[in-house]
């Protein structure tokens, strides 16, 4: 019993004392034998009732996603060119057939997102700016199913937990000012976006054929 | 400042995840600021390109690689504003740098040499919504 927990209490402090979490491992068989070079992401879904959060989100998606290895299709130019052709909702060019998809853009692989959450909420103690995303990626040519994933960014992340009841209601009040006019949600989606399409992340895609990492996870 | 508040916010969710953050393969400067207010139309076109343009010099000052993109985003600008040459030059410098858009790129310039349609995004010839046209092999 005693060997027990201190060996419980052993690997608990090997895993605080490499910071990253242990997960189960993820199922990559499809996404190796896909090997995708490039990415054509599709503008977002949204399922939030800010406007503003597919294009917030999809402005954002390159950076993390470049960085672990692959090419990008340019975000905007590809929302311009389904909007040339008539699609003009970002749910709508998630109905868009793989061969279609392939004529136009020649992709290795396409990844559909949904925007979950996206805004900020007044709650009785702290408001909270809070973007959530999900994530699909698909080979293109074959249209299997390469990986999934989900990732949460909360501004309550970094509030700490003062005990004056009166001044964290004061303090929820001016962050909720501070969120909607300086749009924090934005900024939080930038952090959502690299937990959700950084290679880095546990659960997360594989690095790209671009990245020194490519080929080690 | 914007960016720089962005930037605070995401070296602390990497403190917060505890991995340390890998160096950076690309130089980012503004281009996806940039790309947002082209979503939101906050800035006219051709300052958006003014500014990728000091982006792209900023990079190559730095010796630091141009990220996936940003040739692709000034070109279309150079397009929405008429300079056509010049959108093509950028389209050149996208494909050479990432080969993995010259399927795109090429589509696009291919039809917009054959229509000759300034200031947007060529329309895709058998692409139109499938309301209007059923029968056809519609993007839908």
């Amino acid at each position: 019993m005693g060997f027990i927990t201190k060996a419980l209490a052993s690997v608990v402090l090997a895993s605080v004392a490499t910071g990253c979490a242990v997960q189960q491992p993820y199922d990559y068989t499809a996404f190796k034998e896909s090997n995708p070079r490039s990415i054509l992401v599709l503008p977002p879904a949204n399922s939030s009732p800010d406007v503003l959060a597919s294009e917030s989100v999809f402005s954002q998606v390159t950076r993390p996603l470049a960085e672990s290895g692959y090419y990008v299709f340019p975000v905007a130019m590809v929302s311009e060119t389904f909007k040339a052709n008539g699609i003009t909702d970002p749910d709508e060019t998630h109905l868009v057939n793989l061969n279609k998809l392939n004529e136009i853009f020649g992709p290795d692989a396409v990844l559909y997102l949904t925007v979950e959450d996206y805004g900020t909420s007044y709650q009785v103690i702290q408001s909270d700016s809070r973007v959530t995303v999900q994530a699909k990626l698909i080979d293109a040519k074959t249209g299997k199913h390469l990986w999934e994933g989900s990732a949460t960014a909360s501004s309550t992340e970094q509030s700490s937990s003062s005990a004056n009841p009166i001044a964290l209601l004061l303090q929820a009040a001016i962050n909720q000012i501070i969120n909607t006019t300086t749009n924090r949600s934005h900024s939080i989606a930038q952090i959502s976006n690299h937990r959700l399409l950084h290679a880095s992340s546990p659960n997360g895609l594989l690095y790209g054929p671009r990245s020194e990492h490519y080929g080690k996870k | 400042m914007t960016s720089l508040k962005h930037y605070s916010l995401l070296i602390l969710a990497l403190l917060l995840t505890g991995c340390a953050a890998p160096k950076s393969a690309y130089y980012w400067g503004n281009y996806e600021p940039v790309v947002y207010q082209y979503f939101e139309q906050s800035s006219p076109p051709d300052e958006q390109a003014a500014t990728l343009e000091k982006e792209i010099a900023k990079a190559k000052e730095k010796n630091q690689h141009i990220p996936p993109g940003i040739h692709a985003q000034l070109g279309m600008l150079y397009m929405q504003t008429g300079k056509e040459s010049a959108a093509i030059s950028q389209f050149q410098q996208e494909k050479s740098l990432f080969p993995e858009s010259a399927h795109y790129l090429d589509f696009i310039l291919k039809l917009r040499s054959g229509q000759k349609q300034p200031g947007s995004i060529t329309q895709i010839a058998d692409a139109s919504p499938a309301q209007s046209t059923p029968q056809s092999t519609s993007m839908k």
